[in-house]
């Protein structure tokens, strides 16, 4: 009998345990990342007896969370894969609003200076035609200034977003390092048994880590995880956390960089999440995408400034430069010992590819270049470039030679009066309506110039745009798919961890009616017992 | 599969704000009338865009090089048809008179009428398009291609500096600079460098009116009223006042021995005349010469405009195809998203409002 009475009492302790966790289940239902947790029920000892063994009842053998290793990890691999896509399309769509916009984009502002020109050609002693023209030049050069500030803003809100990121890992660096901490004190402090809810938040914070930067986790024998990044620089060792930081770029001190407490820069090693799109857009999209434009400047610029040269203007003196054009970019790295100074200028516009160059000196006069990004050797002139290298610089040096990349921002209209179009031939007998300099300005548009001689202004800037729409359609075709994978390994997950509220509605039930069930087991003991006392008693 | 309640939830929300993505999208095609609102939602079409657009451009301005040609070229077919109806005329009194009843004085008339109508041949020549600039000057159509020295109209000459002389045409086709012998002619002034002078009405203008398509501006006086016919080079200003030359030197009788200083024989005059016809004849055909070629290229514009109404026609059509709404097509289907939205919202109220949490 005290047996009975024993059994109830364990069978109501136990079921109160698991009214209590469904209870906390319910609870939770709504709790982002939260597993649900189940009660598992053992029996208790029997009690041996002569007539065999006697069942004592019913204890809780554990409070498990329902976990499914696999479908968390891919959750989190998913969850950075969509994050960086989507980062890239939304930054990527803002340049294509730049650069591409039907009435303020270059295409547009270069086709109608090319008109103007045009209009010159056929009636070149026109003063106003000329004006037109020179007024649409200004409009062509402030169009390319524009684009390019709105450009360099767009890299401004990079910077701007990479140190909130930063900032955001960090905090998610320390979380998870103090997570790390509770959840391997708890687990030696409780004999082996999981802290689940402890659990479920650090798989939260990596979820949230994951979303701004890819990581990847090794599991301790203690319940610790560390998490690396990059290429396996450590971000958690157990109960540590490294801090990211954010430092200047050697060459560019405009151009942020993420580097790790110990010092090391990684940018290039960071993938996924948001801040792997922020860098991804920066090196694939915004830098090429200023040098490009740039290189569409400085075309226009110098083809327009050769024929110009070659001409007369309306008073019969040699044409001036059309445009201004600012001066090859170059910029020594911080990191340089020697007093060594580079030089560079544009020698053959077919030659410009857009890219960057970075110029290593040997420390005996000499130099290599190498195409950035890339990384190959190149040879000077086979990218169109003349360089010298001045003063005495030590091995090592290096310096960085952007060729177009401030072209747009520095470009200008140079003539000031419509006259000084050289609209007429350099040579033969001068008179103000004669149109063949003019003629081929109007071609310049058509002309294969670019690329090895081999694009034109016109399919160069119809290029850019189309392949600045290329890369934002696939981005956001990765992001559709990323979202799909996504949307699937939640499901997955959700299946297993979950909350089903009719599940638990059920489950309270049955709980319920075991525990209902086990205090008339008890009551019935008792009225047993009484009999017994009752018999007894008198 | 087992399915969690936010899952649940999450499921109907997310189908529910997709429908409304949809059907927001349509509204925004709609609203703009464009298929295509950044070139990233078709990426081939919208370079296919960017490139039609261009061509259109291309087109407007083609267009307005075409008309502003047009209109020059015009006005040179009058100048021109001015310039034949005046020689016509001076052809009338050459023959006029050269007739044996014509007495000094009704010759030197005729004259008189004929150099009146050398100075309307100079106006001509001279002409100006409403800018301000020389018809008939060639690339430099700021300055008259005719000057007159004397009573004579001789086409201009200018040296390096920009500084203009009258000049005369030997019968080798070149155009030296002049200066008048002691009777009054026009001939070489050997004083100065003929080399260091050009004609100033030379130099035609090529325009474009098409991607390939080129037609010549007006033509310069240079290759108008001068000209090489009957194994020398014409000027037809100086044949006009030839004529009136002629006519005015006094005429005496055949054989008048001495010849009175400054007249001539009846028969001198009578081949001079039978000469001047020839040439006038000759000079006629090269004003209609030119005047045809004139023709021929008002035209090659005519043509090049009705090429360029049709390719513009078929360029927007293209484009429109690519990137404008079809809004039929775009109504029906935001109808449909609609009712799917409508669907998808009474599901969710639906369902979100059952849980066995209502029977206990």
């Amino acid at each position: 009998m005290s047996d009975m009475m024993g059994s109830a009492l364990s069978a109501l302790v136990s079921y109160q345990r698991a009214l209590a966790t469904t209870s906390h289940n319910i609870a939770n239902a709504n709790t982002d990342g939260y597993s649900r947790q189940r009660v598992e029920l053992g029996t208790r000892v029997a009690n041996q007896s002569g007539a065999g063994v006697i069942g004592s009842g019913v204890q809780v053998t554990a409070i498990r969370r329902s976990y499914d290793q696999f479908a968390t990890e891919q959750m989190r691999s998913n969850t950075s894969g969509l994050a960086r896509e989507q980062t890239f399309a939304t930054m990527a769509t803002q340049v294509e609003s730049v650069v591409s916009d039907q009435t303020t984009g270059v295409n547009a502002a270069l086709s109608r200076f090319f008109n103007a020109v045009q209009d010159v050609a056929t009636d070149p002693s026109s003063l106003s035609a000329r004006r037109v023209m020179l007024s649409e030049g200004e409009a062509l050069s402030s169009r390319f200034r524009d684009i390019d500030s709105q450009l360099g803003s767009i890299d401004q809100d990079v910077n701007a977003r990479l140190r909130a990121s930063v900032t955001e890992i960090n905090g998610y660096a320390q979380r998870i390092a103090e997570l790390n901490q509770a959840i391997a004190s708890a687990t030696g402090g409780m004999g082996g048994a999981m802290p689940n809810d402890l659990m479920d938040a650090r798989d939260q914070a990596l979820l949230g880590l994951n979303q701004l930067v890819k990581v990847t986790t090794v599991e301790q024998g203690d319940g610790s995880l560390n998490v690396f990044i990059g290429s396996g620089q450590s971000l958690v060792l157990s109960g540590n956390a490294q801090q990211l930081q954010l430092g200047n770029n050697n060459f560019d001190p405009t151009r942020a960089e993420i580097t790790l407490s110990d010092g090391g820069v990684i940018t290039d090693f960071i993938e996924g999440g948001s801040l792997g799109g922020l860098l991804a857009f920066r090196q694939e999209v915004l830098t090429p995408m200023r040098n490009q434009v740039g290189l569409m400047a400085y075309a226009v610029a110098s083809e327009m400034n050769a024929i110009q040269a070659d001409g007369r203007d309306l008073s019969g003196n040699a044409g001036l430069p059309f445009f201004s054009v600012p001066p090859v970019a170059v910029q020594a790295s911080s990191f340089n010992g020697g007093t060594g100074s580079v030089t560079a200028s544009v020698a053959s516009l077919a030659g410009l590819t857009g890219d960057n160059y970075r110029l290593v000196a040997d420390g005996a006069g000499g130099f290599s270049l190498y195409s950035q990004p890339g990384d190959v050797a190149v040879n000077p002139a086979d990218v169109g470039l003349t360089i010298t290298l001045g003063g005495s610089a030590n091995a090592g040096d290096s310096f960085l030679i952007r060729p177009t990349a401030d072209v747009a921002a520095g470009l200008r209209v140079s003539l000031s009066a419509p006259g000084q179009i050289a609209a007429a031939a350099g040579t033969g007998a001068f008179g103000v309506g004669d149109n063949s300099n003019a003629l081929r300005m109007a071609a310049i548009e058509d002309k294969a110039v670019l690329f090895g001689g081999k694009v034109s202004i016109a399919d160069g800037v119809q290029n850019l745009v189309s392949e600045l729409a290329t890369s934002v359609r696939s981005a956001e075709i990765g992001a559709q798919a990323q979202r799909t994978l996504l949307s699937q390994s939640q499901a997955r997950k959700e299946s297993v961890s979950g909350v089903n509220l009719d599940e638990e509605a059920a489950n309270l039930m049955k709980y319920q009616q075991a525990y209902q069930a086990a205090a008339q087991v008890a009551s019935t003991a008792n009225d047993i017992f009484q009999t017994m006392i009752n018999a007894f008693g008198r | 599969m087992r399915i969690s309640s936010s899952q649940w939830f999450r499921q109907s929300l997310g189908s529910l704000l997709e429908q409304q993505t949809v059907a927001a999208r349509t509204q925004q095609q709609l609203a703009s009338g464009k298929s295509l609102l950044k070139p990233s939602d078709d990426p081939v079409a919208a370079a296919r865009a960017l490139d039609l657009d261009r061509a259109i451009d291309k087109l407007d301005q083609y267009g307005r090089n075409v008309s502003h040609v047009e209109n020059r070229l015009r006005l040179q077919e009058s100048a021109l048809d001015g310039g034949i109806d005046l020689l016509q005329r001076v052809r009338e009194l050459a023959v006029q008179a050269n007739n044996g009843t014509q007495s000094d004085e009704t010759r030197g008339a005729i004259a008189a009428e004929i150099e009146q109508l050398r100075e309307a041949m100079l106006q001509q020549a001279n002409r100006q398009d409403g800018n301000g600039h020389y018809l008939f000057g060639g690339y430099s159509e700021d300055q008259a291609p005719y000057m007159t020295l004397g009573r004579h109209a001789l086409p201009a000459l200018q040296d390096a500096t920009g500084n203009r002389i009258p000049g005369v045409l030997l019968a080798d086709g070149s155009l030296v600079p002049a200066m008048l012998d002691p009777d009054g002619l026009p001939v070489q002034d050997t004083a100065l460098n003929a080399a260091d002078y050009a004609p100033v009405a030379s130099g035609q203008r090529q325009i474009s009116v098409g991607a390939t398509a080129t037609v010549a501006d007006s033509d310069p006086a240079l290759t108008v009223f001068q000209y090489s016919g009957g194994g020398s080079s014409r000027d037809i200003l100086a044949s006009i006042q030839l004529v009136a030359d002629s006519l005015r030197k006094p005429v005496v009788a055949n054989g008048t021995i001495p010849l009175p200083v400054g007249s001539q024989e009846a028969a001198t005059l009578a081949t001079a005349m039978a000469d001047a016809l020839t040439r006038l004849d000759t000079d006629i055909g090269q004003l209609s010469d030119v005047r045809t070629s004139v023709g021929a290229r008002l035209n090659q514009l005519d043509v090049q405009r009705d090429i360029q109404a049709e390719s513009s026609l078929q360029l927007q059509s293209t484009r429109s195809d690519l990137v404008d709404v079809d809004y039929a097509e775009a109504a029906a289907r935001l109808n449909q998203q609609l009712t799917g939205l409508q669907a998808a919202q009474q599901v969710f109220s639906k369902v979100q409002g059952m849980s066995l949490f209502d029977f206990m």
